[in-house]
C-alpha cells in the first residue's frame, strides 16, 4: 500500500466518488423524466453523448496539465478547489441550517416531466428535444465531477484513481436508479455535499499553500487535520446559522 | 448555442457561487502570498494564515446569508 494511501489517495478517490454520486443523482432525475415521457432511446443517446464529451474533457485536460510546472499547477488548482469546495460547503451549511431549501428530486422530476409534456410538435422533434435535455443535464452536472477529477488528478497525479472513483459512482447510481425506476430522493444529498465540500476545501488550502511555498507540518498528514478543521467549523457554522436564521424569521 | 451558453454559465457558477466569498478568498490568498514572498511571515505561519482566512470568510458569508434571508428558500 503506498505511503500516502490514507492521507491523499483515499480522500481524493472518496471525494471524486461522493461528488459523482451527488451529481449523477441529479442528472438521473432528468434522464428518468426524459425516458418515461419520450422513451428511452433519446434518454440513453443524450446520456451517452454527454458522457463521451466529459470523458474527452478529462482525457484531454488531465495529461495536458502535466506540462505546467508543479508549483504553479498546485497553486492554480488549489485556488480553484478552495473556491469550488467552499462554495459547496457554504450551500450545504445553509441548507442544513434551514436557510436554503433542500434539493428535492421528486419535485425536480415532476417539473421536468411537466415541461417535456407541455411541448408540442412532431414526435421526431419532441424526441430530439428530449435527447438534448438529457444531454444537457448529464453534461452540466458532470462538469463539476470532471473538474474534481481533473483537479485532483493534476494536484497529485491521481487522474486514473479519481476517474475510476467517479465512474464507479456513476455505474452505482445508474444501476440503483434503473432497478428502482424512480427519482433517488432518499439519497442524503446535502450530507454528501457537505462531506465533499469539507474534503475539497482541505485539498484546496493544502495545494494553494504548497504552491505558495508553505511548509506544512507533517507533510501530507496535515490534509486530515485540515479536513477535520473544516468539518468541525462547518458543523459549528450550521448551528450558528440556524440560531441566527430562527431569530430573524421568528 | 444554448448548450454552450449553459456550459459557460455553469463553469462560472462553479467558482463564483457567492461573489463575496470568491473575492474575499482570492484577496486573502493574494495577501498571504505577498507576505510569504516578502518574507513578512514564515512558510508555516503562511499556512496557518491561509487556513484561518478561509474559515473566517466561510463564517462571514454563512452568517450574513442566515441573517439576511427570510424563509427557507
Amino acid at each position: 500500500m503506498p505511503g500516502d494511501f490514507l492521507t491523499v489517495i483515499l480522500p481524493a478517490v472518496t471525494a471524486a466518488f461522493v461528488a459523482s454520486v451527488v451529481e449523477v443523482v441529479e442528472a438521473f432525475t432528468i434522464v428518468l423524466a426524459v425516458g418515461t415521457t419520450r422513451g428511452w432511446r433519446p434518454a440513453i443517446a443524450g446520456t451517452l453523448a454527454a458522457l463521451a464529451v466529459l470523458a474527452l474533457v478529462v482525457l484531454a485536460l488531465g495529461p495536458a496539465l502535466r506540462f505546467i510546472p508543479i508549483h504553479l499547477l498546485q497553486f492554480v488548482v488549489g485556488v480553484l478547489l478552495v473556491l469550488f469546495g467552499m462554495g459547496w460547503l457554504r450551500k450545504a451549511i445553509l441548507r442544513a441550517a434551514g436557510v436554503l431549501a433542500l434539493h428535492d428530486e421528486d419535485a425536480a422530476f415532476a417539473q421536468e416531466t411537466h415541461e417535456l409534456e407541455s411541448q408540442t410538435g412532431a414526435p421526431a422533434t419532441l424526441r430530439w428535444i428530449a435527447g438534448i435535455a438529457a444531454f444537457k443535464a448529464v453534461l452540466l452536472e458532470g462538469l463539476e465531477v470532471a473538474f474534481i477529477v481533473v483537479a485532483i488528478g493534476a494536484g497529485k497525479g491521481l487522474l486514473w484513481e479519481a476517474s475510476l472513483g467517479a465512474l464507479a459512482a456513476c455505474v452505482l447510481v445508474l444501476a440503483v436508479g434503473a432497478a428502482l425506476h424512480k427519482p433517488l430522493a432518499r439519497v442524503p444529498e446535502n450530507a454528501l455535499k457537505f462531506g465533499v465540500g469539507v474534503m475539497l476545501s482541505a485539498f484546496g488550502v493544502f495545494w494553494t499553500g504548497e504552491g505558495m511555498g508553505v511548509e506544512w507540518p507533517g507533510g501530507d498528514l496535515i490534509l486530515l487535520a485540515l479536513a477535520l478543521l473544516f468539518l468541525l467549523a462547518g458543523l459549528l457554522f450550521t448551528q450558528l446559522a440556524r440560531l441566527s436564521h430562527e431569530r430573524v424569521t421568528a | 448555442m444554448s448548450v454552450l451558453a449553459d456550459v459557460i454559465k455553469e463553469l462560472g457558477k462553479m467558482f463564483v457561487a457567492d461573489l463575496r466569498l470568491t473575492l474575499a478568498v482570492v484577496a486573502g490568498i493574494a495577501v498571504v502570498d505577498v507576505m510569504i514572498y516578502k518574507q513578512m511571515i514564515g512558510p508555516l505561519m503562511g499556512g496557518l494564515a491561509l487556513t484561518v482566512i478561509c474559515l473566517a470568510v466561510l463564517a462571514d458569508v454563512v452568517m450574513r446569508e442566515a441573517r439576511n434571508r427570510r424563509g427557507g428558500g
